[in-house]
This record gives C-alpha cells, sequence and structure tokens, in this order.
C-alpha cells in the first residue's frame, strides 16, 4: 500500500506544471461504506472494502460534469441463529454478502478555484446491488438493477499542480424495485484526483 | 507518463480489492445446518409413546433390497441422544409391535458434489502490453469436490394410513454438513439436540 501512495504521488510530483485551465479530472478513491435502512437491516456491519472511479470535465472553473462507478462490497457472519417461517425452522450460520455497484451521471460545484476547494454534487444513475445469503452448502441469491441518487459532499486539498486529495461523503439510495427493497449507505472516501489540465 | 500512472494505480486497486473479498466458512461445522418442518394439523401433545429401530438405515442410490445399515459404532450414539431428547420431551419409548402413537424412523445418506473451474492459460493483461507480465493464471484446470452428509428424522402416525398403506410423516428433521475425514460425535450430538430444541411442540402433556 505505501508503494502505491508513493507512486501515486510521485506522479503527481513528476507532472508538468500547468498555468492554463484545468479541463476536468480523473479520481481513484477508498471508499468505506455504513449500511443504514433496509441496508442495514440485512447487514449492519460496515464496508472496508470498496473503490470509486471518477471523471469530471470542468464546463467552468465551478462546476464539473461527468461520471463515477464504484463497487462496495459488504459482508457479515451471522452468529448461529434460527429462522421460523411457518411450520419450518432453519438453524445455522448466515454469511451475507450484499455487493453494491453504483453508476452515477454526475454534477458538482466548487466552491473555490484552487487551495482548499469544497465542494457538492448530485449523481443521477442507477445501483446495481447482488444479494447473496449463504447457510451451509446452499445459498440464495438476489440480484436488482435500482435508479438511484447520491448527494455528496466534499473537498478537494491541491497536492501539487496535477495531483489532489479528495476527502467525500456520499449517500447512496437505490429506490426500491420489484425485486429490491430501497438501499441506502453512507460512503466516505478518500482518494487521489489526476488533474486534466 | 501521467495516464499510465494513473492505470497503474486503478490495476493495483483492483488487485488489492479482489485480494480483500469475504470468502465465509473457515471450518466444517460452521456449515452444518439444521431443518425442521411439521404437520401443523397433528396434536402431538396428544400422544405419548413412540418407537424407534435400533439401527440407523444408510440410504445410497435409493433403498434396494440389501438395506445397509450405520456401523453401532455411530448409530448407537445418536440413537441414545435422540432417546434422551424425546423423553425429555415426555415420550415414552415402546416397540413397534405395542401400538405406538408416532415411529421416529432415522435415516441418513451421503452426496458428493464435483465442482471445477480455472483457466486454460493466458496471462491477465491490461490492454496496453507495457503492462503485461506476472500476472497470475492457472496452469492447469482444477477439481474440488465436497461430500455432504444428511442425517435425518422422521415422525410418522402409525394410525393414519394412505390408500397404498404409507404412513403419514407428521415431523421431519434434516441436519446436512459437510463430511471431514474423522467423525465428530460432538458435532451430530448438538445438531441433534438442535433438531429438538428448535421443535418445542413436540412436547407432550
Amino acid at each position: 500500500m505505501k508503494k502505491i501512495i508513493s507512486t501515486l504521488l510521485l506522479a503527481g510530483a513528476l507532472s508538468t506544471t500547468a498555468t492554463y485551465a484545468q479541463d476536468g479530472y480523473f479520481a481513484i478513491e477508498y471508499t468505506m461504506g455504513f449500511s443504514s435502512g433496509e441496508t442495514s437491516d440485512f447487514i449492519e456491519s460496515a464496508s472496508f472494502r470498496g473503490v470509486t472511479l471518477e471523471y469530471r470535465k470542468m464546463v467552468t472553473p465551478n462546476i464539473g460534469v461527468g461520471a463515477d462507478g464504484g463497487w462496495t462490497v459488504f459482508y457479515e457472519r451471522r452468529a448461529q441463529a434460527t429462522y421460523v417461517r411457518g411450520n419450518e425452522s432453519l438453524t445455522g450460520i448466515q454469511y451475507r454478502y450484499l455487493n453494491c455497484v453504483p453508476l452515477f451521471a454526475a454534477a458538482d460545484y466548487y466552491f473555490a478555484e484552487e487551495g482548499v476547494k469544497p465542494y457538492a454534487g448530485l449523481g443521477v444513475g442507477t445501483l446495481y446491488t447482488n444479494e447473496t445469503v449463504e447457510m451451509g452448502v446452499f445459498y440464495i441469491e438476489n440480484e436488482a438493477w435500482q435508479f438511484a441518487l447520491r448527494p455528496e459532499v466534499g473537498v478537494l486539498l491541491e497536492a501539487s499542480p496535477n495531483l489532489d486529495l479528495m476527502v467525500t461523503g456520499r449517500y447512496v439510495v437505490g429506490f426500491e424495485t420489484d425485486e429490491q427493497e430501497t438501499q441506502q449507505y453512507f460512503s466516505l472516501n478518500v482518494g487521489f484526483v489526476f488533474k486534466i489540465w | 507518463m501521467k495516464s499510465k500512472f494513473f492505470s497503474l494505480s486503478m490495476i493495483a486497486a483492483a488487485g488489492l480489492f479482489w485480494g480483500c473479498y469475504p470468502d465465509g466458512a473457515d471450518y466444517a461445522d460452521e456449515l452444518d445446518l439444521v431443518y425442521t418442518v411439521y404437520d401443523e394439523n397433528y396434536a402431538f401433545s396428544a400422544g405419548s409413546t413412540y418407537s424407534i429401530p435400533d439401527e440407523i438405515v444408510k440410504i445410497s442410490d435409493g433403498l434396494g433390497d440389501d438395506v445397509e445399515y450405520i456401523q453401532d459404532l455411530y448409530a448407537v450414539p445418536m440413537l441414545n441422544k435422540i432417546k434422551a431428547n424425546m423423553t425429555a420431551l415426555g415420550w415414552t419409548r415402546v416397540d413397534a409391535d405395542q401400538n405406538p402413537d408416532i415411529e421416529l424412523l432415522p435415516a441418513a445418506w451421503t452426496s458428493t458434489t464435483i465442482v471445477s473451474g480455472g483457466y486454460y492459460g493466458g496471462y491477465w493483461c491490461y490492454w496496453d502490453p507495457y503492462y503485461c507480465g506476472g500476472g497470475w493464471y492457472y496452469p492447469y484446470p482444477y477439481y474440488s469436490s465436497y461430500t455432504t452428509g444428511t442425517f435425518v428424522m422422521f415422525m410418522t402416525d402409525p394410525q393414519n394410513l394412505s390408500t397404498d398403506d404409507s404412513r403419514k410423516v407428521v415431523w421431519t428433521s434434516a441436519i446436512n454438513g459437510l463430511l471431514t475425514g474423522s467423525y465428530d460425535a460432538n458435532r451430530i450430538n448438538q445438531a441433534i439436540d438442535q433438531a429438538f430444541a428448535q421443535s418445542p411442540y413436540l412436547t407432550t402433556n
């Protein structure tokens, strides 16, 4: 991990200094997820397995539009318990997985053009979820595509003329469908922003 | 230069992410399941006697003319465990010809599942050949198998016969688990206890 961070910092440092307007950026982020609502009913544990990629094109010095997508894996081992349905009872240890892949078209507003740049944004798109419950050697799987929204607030910290550091919080909501109930989670992301000039 | 570093960072992130994927159970007993189902219209509390065979039948590819039984070394402790649970629930054991209220019939079988998969060769590359090298692959397809054992207990009502003389099943328990090379009495005993513990309606007056 240290090697990767060093490499990424070196990438920024080696790049040439730009003196013209930023055209946009690519970002890669480490994503932590914290479930809420119905998602929390399924898996309470936080996720520390996640990644997000994003691209923004600056249409004005303060407004960026683009797309982002990620992958967050929630996982929980439920201790042995008995699940009752009607006249049936099943006892065992459950292993629950929830893979969330949000894909958004997004727009952000940046409150500053250099240095520390706080921003707020909104994403509109889809949330793909793959929910699996394993018990014994059997499993049940459910997958769905949901219409999704994602408000976001964050800050970009200028590390070099070509590299920013990013900290951002997002709330991802995938709305109920026939296949899946509403899914929602908060994500905290830290990452590197590679500026495009 | 910058785009290559960016690509490299994405590959590294993907590799790290995949390596961290959670992988479920570590031990065979974590895959044990105990399932029970009962006839909601049958009044268990009205009964008081039951019968149970002295052996546990072993089912393999259906029941043929030559019925196999589990070795006494394993069967006797299991039968004793079942009897202890039935006694605790208020039932009295009688012989099958003494007109028991229910018959308790245990049986066991195993099933082997074979899975295969893997890559047949070729390095995993990024689109730019510059990043090829290293990579991981399986030089040969791999095969794996697992064997599960299922121990079932049926309670039948000998007074309730169908037209073809079959007895009505009023309670079923299925205990399923991954079999290992060694017999674990504690594991099967716990599962038998659990089957009765999650069936409190079996209690007699």
